[in-house]
């Protein structure tokens, strides 16, 4: 069964299209990259699957669970670390992920073994009882990292997940993923860094315009394109100088 | 340990086991919300000041303040006498005896006096004065005071008084040489009976301010006493963009709306007990050192709670009630304010849309204890005001219960509508995406 399944996804804003009749689908174990310039509605398709926001028509399905019609089961099966990490300035790293891991369905001891863990394999554990207003933009984002899979979900989907991150800390999320990935999860990423796609993607899709422009494999794209770097055959796609898979 | 504990700020340590009882508190995820919110709002030192310091400070002050300045006993006016004759010796005595604050000139200028703050009243006994009262006539007695000066009007009741004694005096003297009694020159006597419900004590000074007040405090206290934290909820939440996170969890938004919903109440409603207590310990004090201070209604009383609450005999459904009236205005209070928060893009957008609404609420809650008591029902009517009247009517008149559960049920009706249309405000998808 695929992870995710988009399904004719479109959006619209006060009759402005972002999103245009996306249809993607996502294999269960992949790390899959969902690419494109700014603008070019890879938040708002990501939004409609991890269902903060609702379709205009169409749908997605999350581990076979319809977004629009079960979205706590779909929800259930998705870590989601969004573009702003969204921590809470006041609260604490270690309150952060309580706060996140109880309305996951955690508690007690469980939780608090799988919160310390997380946080040593992060090397946060001195940033336990800091709150999130005093750490690193590097530290914040490692904190979202963690409560992205607190839960432990088959699915993970990251928005930028190392924007204005340093390298030491982009290179510890990047071992995560890979290491997350690994255990059989899926991971989605949407990201600008075309070095992480390379080195983390098996598949992608990359949209442009609100519409999908190419969705497959990477090494096929990059066997198709003729291309040594996946940034060029990136700039060629979004020029529209590869068309056909 | 001390490693791990370094980086924490002072606030924080101290509620370091709030934010670790989050392991366990509550298992329904409006618990779960109300548990983050309550260690949220505890973690920003504008709770502590506005919800504990600024109640037990301000009260007292407001109370005392104003009694203090005008309370005979604390600080007596200043009168100044001018005799001018020098036969006025029984009034003059009197004076002496009964002002405590009061000086004897023969001659100044009563104008400069007073315009130059100099003394509160100047009393003038003129010339002539024991002469003609003497020969059965009547003598003046002048009066120079500031009629924007409360010490000078309090000073004027003063003299009053001893005027009016001395002078019955000698009423009672002219009659008993025309062998007459005092019914002749005075055929009525007025007689006053306060009228009060069943069960409530007559009016003390305290429990005449209490019944103005403590609707409007419940009011105020209780339905704009979390607001900052309530427009931080919601409108902070989404500046922060923090709500996005939220809303990926397989949690519905009417259950973070309830669990918001009961952090702003319990906020809410500790703020406006602390203020209560605050306000009762404040009138209590008062009533203890200056109750002279309100003249006509000063009466000797023992310190128990019927000079606050004059319905004390029905001390429990007071109690009760006024509980039942401070949960009623914050989750009306704060249902509206989500409502506004919801509608903001901004925290500060929020704030000034508050101010609005703020000052409508206000209306509200003050034009109870202005209104004529035959305005009540048409009042009890009225979004906000309701719960105003349902208080009210509960101190003054605890046993007709028609027109407390009118107000009630009205207070209710108007609740249920507002978390219904805050509801749907707070799920609006343009909470996260703009």
């Amino acid at each position: 069964m695929d992870a995710i399944v988009a399904d004719n996804l479109r959006k619209e804003f006060g009759g402005v299209v972002a999103v245009d009749d996306v249809s993607f689908s996502v294999r269960s174990g992949v790390v899959f990259g969902y690419l494109g310039p700014n603008g070019a509605g890879k938040t708002t398709t990501l939004r409609m699957i991890y269902g903060v926001l609702r379709p205009t028509s169409g749908t997605a399905y999350v581990m076979g669970h319809d977004v629009l019609r079960e979205p706590a089961q779909a929800k259930k099966n998705l870590g989601v670390m969004p573009e702003e990490t969204g921590l809470y300035s006041r609260l604490t790293a270690e309150e952060n992920l309580i706060y996140f891991g109880r309305l996951r369905g955690l508690r007690g001891r469980e939780l608090e073994r799988r919160v310390v863990k997380l946080l040593q394999k992060l090397n946060l554990m001195e940033k336990r009882y800091v709150i999130a207003d005093k750490l690193s933009r590097g530290q914040k984002q490692k904190v979202a990292f963690a409560r992205a899979i607190l839960h432990e979900p088959p699915i993970l989907i990251l928005d930028e997940p190392t924007l204005g991150v340093d390298v030491m800390s982009a290179r510890e999320i990047r071992r995560m993923i890979e290491d997350y990935a690994k255990e059989g999860n899926t991971v989605v990423i949407s990201t600008h860094n075309m070095f992480e796609v390379e080195r983390l993607c098996q598949e992608v899709a990359i949209i442009n315009r609100g519409r999908i422009v190419y969705q497959g494999s990477k090494d096929d794209l990059m066997r198709i394109s003729g291309e040594k770097e996946f940034e060029d055959v990136f700039v060629k796609l979004v020029r529209q100088e590869v068309v056909e898979r | 340990m001390k490693i791990l504990r370094r980086g924490s700020s002072g606030i924080v340590k101290v509620t370091r086991s709030l934010g670790r009882a989050g392991y366990t508190f509550g298992k329904r995820p409006e618990l779960i919300v109300l548990w983050k919110e309550i260690v949220d709002s505890f973690r920003d030192r504008r709770t502590i000041v506005n919800v504990l310091l600024l109640p037990l400070i301000l009260m007292p002050v407001a109370f005392a303040l104003p009694f203090f300045f005008i309370s005979p006993k604390t600080n007596p006016p200043n009168v100044v006498v001018v005799v001018r004759d020098l036969n006025a010796t029984k009034l003059v005595s009197m004076l002496m005896r009964d002002l405590p604050k009061v000086s004897f000139e023969k001659n100044i200028d009563p104008n400069k006096t007073i315009l130059q703050n100099k003394a509160d009243l100047v009393v003038i006994i003129p010339r002539g004065f024991s002469l003609n009262i003497s020969r059965g006539g009547q003598s003046n007695v002048f009066y120079y005071y500031d009629p924007y000066n409360m010490k000078s009007s309090t000073a004027i009741t003063m003299v009053s008084s001893i005027v009016e004694r001395y002078q019955s005096r000698i009423v009672s003297d002219r009659l008993k040489e025309l062998n007459l009694t005092e019914s002749y020159v005075r055929p009525i006597k007025e007689v006053s009976k306060e009228v009060v419900s069943k069960g409530v004590s007559l009016a003390s000074p305290t429990s005449v301010i209490s019944v103005m007040l403590l609707p409007i405090f419940i009011g105020v206290i209780a339905m704009t006493g979390a607001s900052a934290f309530a427009l931080d909820m919601i409108a902070g939440e989404r500046e922060r963009k923090t709500m996005e996170a939220l809303f990926t969890n397989p949690v519905s938004g009417t259950s973070i709306l309830v669990g918001k919903y009961l952090a702003m109440t319990a906020i809410a409603f500790l703020s406006a007990i602390v203020t209560l207590a605050s306000a009762l310990a404040s009138l209590l004090l008062m009533n203890l050192l200056f109750t002279s201070a309100l003249g006509p209604l000063h009466r000797q009383e023992n310190l128990n709670l019927t000079i606050i609450i004059p319905a004390a005999k029905a001390l429990p459904l007071v109690l009760a009630g006024i509980f039942l009236a401070v949960v009623l205005a914050a989750l009306t209070g704060n249902s509206i304010i989500a409502v506004v928060a919801s509608f903001a893009k901004s925290f500060k957008e929020a704030q000034q849309y508050m101010g609005f609404v703020t000052m409508v609420l206000m209306l509200l809650i003050v034009a109870v204890p202005y209104m004529p008591p035959s305005m009540m029902n048409y009042l009890a009517c009225v979004p906000v005001a309701s719960i105003m009247v349902f208080v009210r009517d509960l101190l003054v008149n605890p046993s007709n219960l028609m027109p407390i559960a009118m107000s009630l049920v009205f207070s209710v009706i108007y609740l249920v509508m507002l978390l219904y249309v805050s509801g749907k405000v707070f799920s609006r998808e343009s909470l996260i995406s703009s």
